[in-house]
């Protein structure tokens, strides 16, 4: 039995790579290494059409979902509206239109 | 440009003697025995001349740093010591507190870089007070004084850091206060980069001092972190971590020099067990928390009632058997036992 | 002391890269070099090093390369031979040894390299107490001797590779940034992808400084081809845990969140450190470091205080080898202009 003093313990927002799941990250490297060439330049998001309005970050979103945190952006997910301008900007040629497809494909599956 | 960061910077000169202590407003409820503990030890063992002051107040960090008095307000207070230290004849202050360690450093440092703040804070000061002062020659905090002379306490131990059950070194962990060792590093002993006013303690004394990997973290007592309820589940949250972290080293005790941190790392391994069933400690008794007075006390054979121990949340019984140290469970709680410290104070009274 | 005096041509200080190369021109121009390393061995840092970036090209061999000639042409190298001060002298330059003993050269090329940053200096990263912690130049000298490095790769499965270790840091007074270790980062991050392929690598940076000929093409060939991970985040402290793997913590600055990791171990880039010699110029640097300042005119950037004397290499700043052997070169060009101005007087 557990007892409350009208607080909790705060949980911890920090990113531990030990204990995150790696699985999806994975699959979407093998699927698509070109994300791995990612600098984090920001062109991306940048010119994102669903960016200014809706707060939608792409380059966050794939970052975050590379460091093993898929599962946190289901609903950012479904903001990109797969107009490919992303893909068309990237200096590092990163099909990032396909980034995208591939990680709704994976939380989906 | 030779901003060298080593060892040398954190070396501090500590006078040998005539110091003037400043007591903490908030150890002399959480652990009483302490502070007169460190005088004792300083007077009775030492032969030191160290002035415990009657007439000195709270240093008003607890309100400084929870944004309750302004900053105007606080250096006036501590200019208001630093007069009573005058007026007493000593240049060497010692703070029992590390937030008081803290607090005056900065008013000096403020002092230095803005002298026209000095000439206010004095002419505010003879407006209320009619006092003057001299600024302390030295500022050491109590926890540099007993490292300073910990190879004496060590010539005089009666109960080193000693498992007598197993005959090995106890294991101690250290946690070192952050306005001590974070706001002035250069200015303690090690600052945090080089902790070693305590580990220098636990192995003078016969000790294993135990690095853990958050062993430079925050206690969680922040000030604002704590007084807001609100907040407190960051403050636990931050204990809580390090208590995770040392855990495994299954540490004998933990040592601090922090009025704060004694007091949370003590109080919240209760807190925390109750809130997720999770207890720390060898069977889940709690690692107990000593301050460095009471582990000089024990280690000089002072009877563990008299230094205060009974006054921890989590119990140091399980460790003074460790040490071999005899108590009378009886007299934990009786308020007429003969110990130094009453007999000190009848003394006093008479 | 003893008052031997020596008449030399020209003298080398320094038998790393720039004072080899300086050497080898000096040899090609027609004057006679004599060597002097402060070392037991020649070569400088390059004796200690494994492959050189970008194109893993052995050290060895550059050294090799770089002595071959010299002994050839039986160059006198006298290691174990510290410089210690140099004063015009009427026969051109007197300069004094540690041991006390003078020579007289007509002209002399300073080329005494770089100080490797001691990075126990970062205490919150643990060197020197930490034994899975090692410097860039550790690793180096551990390949460059025998292949390895000391763990076993069945224990390996995280390996962290820090940027900027001594530089860029106003804490230990180098606010300036040493250059070649972001290339050299990538490249260690591919050998130990060699060496331990089933490890997962991680360098984490502040910036990615990646300026010379096929470095860029490196960084794209560590990403792309041996799943190197860069992060973009300083690693504000290291601490070792009961089994002596690497407790890390860092941000992550681009997804905006703390980040913590156990690396079973890591390398620290260190960066390089000068030393002044007042006799070669008494200008500080305006990035407060102390390497040996020199003016910054587009032409005369091998000049010292002393007319014959021309400095080179790592010794004016952080310097890649090819850099440094350019500009060895340069100043023995520069000093043989010297000369024969002087001559013709």
């Amino acid at each position: 039995m557990t007892h409350s003093f009208g607080y909790s313990i705060s949980q911890s927002r920090e990113t531990n790579w030990d204990k995150l799941d790696h699985r999806f990250a994975d699959k979407l490297l093998d699927l698509e290494p070109s994300v791995r060439l990612c600098v984090g330049c920001g062109s991306c998001t940048g010119t994102c059409t669903a960016a200014p309005r809706s707060g939608f970050d792409i380059r966050k979103v794939h970052t975050r979902f590379r460091r093993g945190e898929a599962g946190a952006f289901v609903a950012e997910l479904e903001k990109c509206m797969f107009c490919g301008k992303c893909s068309m900007v990237c200096p590092r040629g990163v099909n990032i239109r396909n980034v995208m497809d591939l990680m709704k494909k994976l939380i989906e599956a | 440009m030779s901003v060298s960061k080593n060892w040398k910077n954190y070396n501090q000169q500590i006078p040998d003697d005539r110091y003037y202590y400043a007591r903490s407003c908030i150890r002399q409820n959480f652990f009483p025995g302490s502070e007169k503990t460190f005088l004792t030890i300083l007077q009775d063992l030492l032969g030191k001349d160290i002035y415990d002051d009657p007439k000195h107040t709270s240093c008003t960090g607890i309100a400084y740093h929870s944004d309750i008095i302004p900053f105007e307000t606080m250096m006036t207070v501590v200019a208001r010591h630093f007069s009573l230290m005058t007026e007493a004849g000593y240049k060497n202050l010692v703070p029992s507190c590390v937030t008081s360690f803290g607090l005056y450093n900065e008013v000096l440092e403020t002092w230095e870089h803005h002298p026209e703040v000095e000439t206010k804070i004095r002419e505010m000061l003879w407006k209320s007070t009619r006092r003057e002062f001299e600024k302390p020659e030295a500022i050491m905090h109590a926890s540099d004084i007993i490292y300073h002379f910990r190879d004496i306490i060590s010539d005089h131990a009666q109960n080193p850091l000693i498992n007598v059950q197993t005959g090995e070194p106890l294991k101690v962990v250290d946690h070192i206060g952050c306005h001590y060792a974070k706001i002035f590093p250069s200015k303690g002993i090690g600052g945090a980069e080089f902790p070693i006013v305590l580990s220098g303690m636990v192995s003078s004394w016969g000790g294993q001092s135990v690095d853990y990997p958050e062993r430079r973290h925050c206690c969680g007592f922040g000030f604002r972190q704590y007084l807001v309820k609100a907040n407190r589940g960051y403050s636990i949250a931050n204990s809580y971590r390090k208590f995770e972290s040392m855990a495994p080293y299954k540490p004998d005790f933990i040592v601090a020099n922090c009025p704060g941190c004694a007091m949370f790392l003590d109080r919240w391994q209760y807190t925390i067990g109750e809130m997720k069933n999770e207890w720390f400690g060898a069977n889940g008794q709690g690692i107990p928390i000593l301050t460095y007075e009471e582990m000089a006390g024990l280690v000089l054979g002072f009877d563990p009632w008299a230094i205060g121990l009974q006054m921890h949340q989590t119990d140091c019984e399980p460790l003074l058997k460790k040490m071999g140290i005899s108590y009378d469970r009886d007299k934990k709680f009786s308020l007429k036992r003969k110990t130094i410290l009453l007999n000190v104070l009848e003394e006093e009274i008479q | 002391m003893t008052n031997k005096q020596t008449q030399f041509p020209i003298a080398v200080i320094g038998s790393g890269p720039a004072g080899l190369a300086a050497a080898n021109t000096l040899l090609a121009l027609g004057h006679q070099p004599v060597i002097f390393e402060k070392e037991k061995i020649t070569g400088g840092k390059l004796s200690r090093w494994h492959q050189l970036f970008p194109g893993f090209i052995s050290a060895a061999e550059i050294q090799e390369q770089l002595i071959g000639p010299l002994k050839k042409a039986s160059v006198k190298i006298s290691t174990e031979t510290e410089v210690k001060t140099m004063k015009p002298d009427s026969g051109g330059l007197e300069i004094e040894t540690a041991s006390g003993e003078k020579i007289i050269a007509k002209g002399a090329v300073w080329a005494s390299g770089y100080t490797e940053f001691d990075a126990r200096r970062k205490e919150e990263y643990g060197y020197g107490l930490y034994k899975n912690v090692l410097t860039s130049a550790d690793v180096e000298e551990m390949l460059a001797k025998d292949g390895k490095l000391p763990f076993d790769s069945a224990d390996v499965k995280r390996i962290g590779i820090l940027h900027c270790v001594g530089s860029r840091d106003e804490k230990v007074g180098n606010t300036y940034c040493s250059k070649v270790c972001c290339i050299c980062a990538v490249k260690q991050a591919i050998e130990m992808k060699k060496l331990y392929p089933s490890a997962e690598v991680f360098n984490f940076y502040m910036d990615l400084r990646l300026f010379g000929k096929g470095y860029e093409e490196l960084y794209r060939e560590a990403q792309m081809d041996w799943q190197v991970n860069f992060i973009r985040g300083r690693v504000s402290e290291l601490a070792e845990d009961q089994q002596g793997k690497i407790r890390m913590k860092t941000e992550d600055t681009l997804t905006g969140v703390p980040m913590k990791m156990t690396l079973d171990f890591v390398i620290l880039m260190v960066g390089m450190e000068g030393k002044r010699f007042s006799f070669l110029s008494e200008n500080k640097n305006t990035d407060g470091s102390d390497f040996i300042s020199y003016p910054e005119n587009f032409t005369g950037e091998n000049q010292t205080a002393l007319p014959n004397v021309m400095v080179a290499g790592a010794c004016k700043g952080p310097s890649t080898i090819v850099d440094a052997m350019n500009d060895g070169k340069s100043a023995a060009l520069a000093l043989h202009q010297y000369l024969i101005s002087q001559a013709e007087k």
